[in-house]
């Protein structure tokens, strides 16, 4: 049930609804809001584009540029903080974590996980923390026509 | 977030300054030893050059260990320094930003996966990518429609003609009449676009087009033999379109759309 039906019928339902609507949902909700380039990468495409078609000068770009390096730096941030991927950076080869030590599903608010030295998948599967013991790659092709 | 708020925030690239890494450009197949020049990615003129298995080879230049920023000047020099080993090799290209510690960490990768990176390169072997964006002009295509479009051109007329507030509900049928003509208009060229490329090409993938101008953003795979034929038609295409839409055509490029790698990552500042 929404948040404002509860309240219009605060009476009957109760404060009970509060239980449900939890702090993890509340943390999931701003983790996301965080933590999310999508926005800021299309945008910079979109500068790209208009760079190219001489919507803007080189001065702009580089000005507007800047801002969304800026906002993405501190997605990263936000991203490490975390514990989750991101791209750039150093790739992990050689052996480094137990076996047990993939993906335990740990909640980000414990402050050490923000710490540990995460491994990362691409940024597709941001949620994966499984360092594979020999690095090593997935590669996959897509000879489609789509 | 403030920049100073937590250790770990300090930038990588201040606290690990003299950790020398490898940045990786593309793989290729080559067993001899090469030296691309002084274009690597980074301040100063970092040498290109390669890191071999067998006979793969990673194209590599030297740089700190640090989180390159996706900036238009870093993405062209990572882009510059493909299209140079391109020209005499097949490519499989790296993601923008890969940054490997040590040389022995790619020589590591490329044992470990070199089966794969050897089917892939021999099934890349001699295909290059094209890139195709095609924008329109939108209020140009809307002039059209209410040209040639029966029932929009109806619809309008009667809007023009007729200032009373009913027509509120007439502007509100026009507005979707045209969208739903627009999106049609629109798949239509798409579609034939397509269709015209497809006999050229071996694989092609379709983008989401950036921005409200924009109906179409592709990539072609291509075998290079075929360019010339593959040109030609882009070339047919947009004089036949000269008047409704305009081409951004670009490469060749290594495959990019074509080959994911995933590699394990871990945090700059682990």
């Amino acid at each position: 049930m929404g948040l404002l039906k509860h309240l219009l019928f605060w009476p009957v339902t109760g404060p009970l609804f509060l239980a449900d609507f939890s702090l993890g949902r509340i943390e999931g909700v701003v983790r996301e809001e965080l933590t999310d380039d999508t926005r800021i990468k299309a945008e910079l495409m979109e500068l790209q584009l208009m760079l190219e078609l001489g919507d803007i000068d080189d001065g702009e770009y580089a000005e507007l540029e800047a801002e969304l390096m800026l906002q993405l730096r501190e997605i990263r941030q936000w991203r490490e903080e975390f514990g989750m991927g991101v791209t750039g950076g150093p790739v992990r080869v050689q052996a480094s974590s137990a076996p047990g030590d993939g993906d335990p599903a740990r909640g980000a608010s414990n402050p050490d996980d923000a710490a540990a030295p995460a491994a990362e998948g691409a940024e597709e599967d941001a949620g994966s923390r499984v360092a594979d013991p020999r690095g090593g790659a997935d590669i996959s092709l897509n000879l489609d026509w789509d | 977030m403030n920049e100073t708020s937590h250790a770990q925030d300090v930038s990588p690239a201040a606290s690990a300054a003299s950790e020398e890494g490898k940045y990786v450009y593309c793989i290729i197949k080559s067993h001899d030893a090469r030296d691309f020049g002084p274009v690597g990615i980074g301040d100063g003129a970092n040498r290109v050059y390669t890191v071999h298995h067998q006979d793969l080879a990673a194209v590599v230049s030297d740089t700190p260990i640090r989180i390159y920023d996706p900036t238009r000047e870093n993405v062209l020099a990572h882009e510059l320094v493909n299209e140079t080993v391109m020209r005499e090799y097949t490519v499989i290209p790296m993601s923008f930003g890969t940054i490997f510690r040590t040389k022995d960490d790619i020589v590591e990768l490329l044992k470990s996966t070199y089966k794969a990176f050897d089917d892939v390169l021999e099934k890349m072997r001699d295909k290059i990518e094209f890139g195709l964006k095609v924008l329109w002009d939108r209020d140009r295509v809307i002039g059209r429609l209410e040209q040639t479009d029966e029932e929009i051109r109806r619809l309008k007329e009667e809007i023009t003609g007729n200032a009373q507030s009913s027509t509120y509900f007439a502007r509100m049928q026009l507005g979707r009449l045209v969208e739903g003509a627009l999106e049609s208009t629109a798949n239509g060229y798409v579609m034939d676009i397509h269709e015209s490329l497809k006999p050229v090409a071996v694989a092609s993938r379709s983008n989401k087009p950036i921005g409200d101008r924009m109906i179409m953003n592709a990539a072609y795979l291509v075998e290079r033999s075929r360019e010339q034929e593959f040109d030609e038609a882009v070339k047919a295409l947009s004089r036949k379109y000269e008047d409704m839409l305009s081409f951004k055509y670009t490469g060749p490029w290594p495959p990019y759309n074509f080959v994911n790698i995933k590699l394990r990552l871990e945090r700059a500042d682990a």
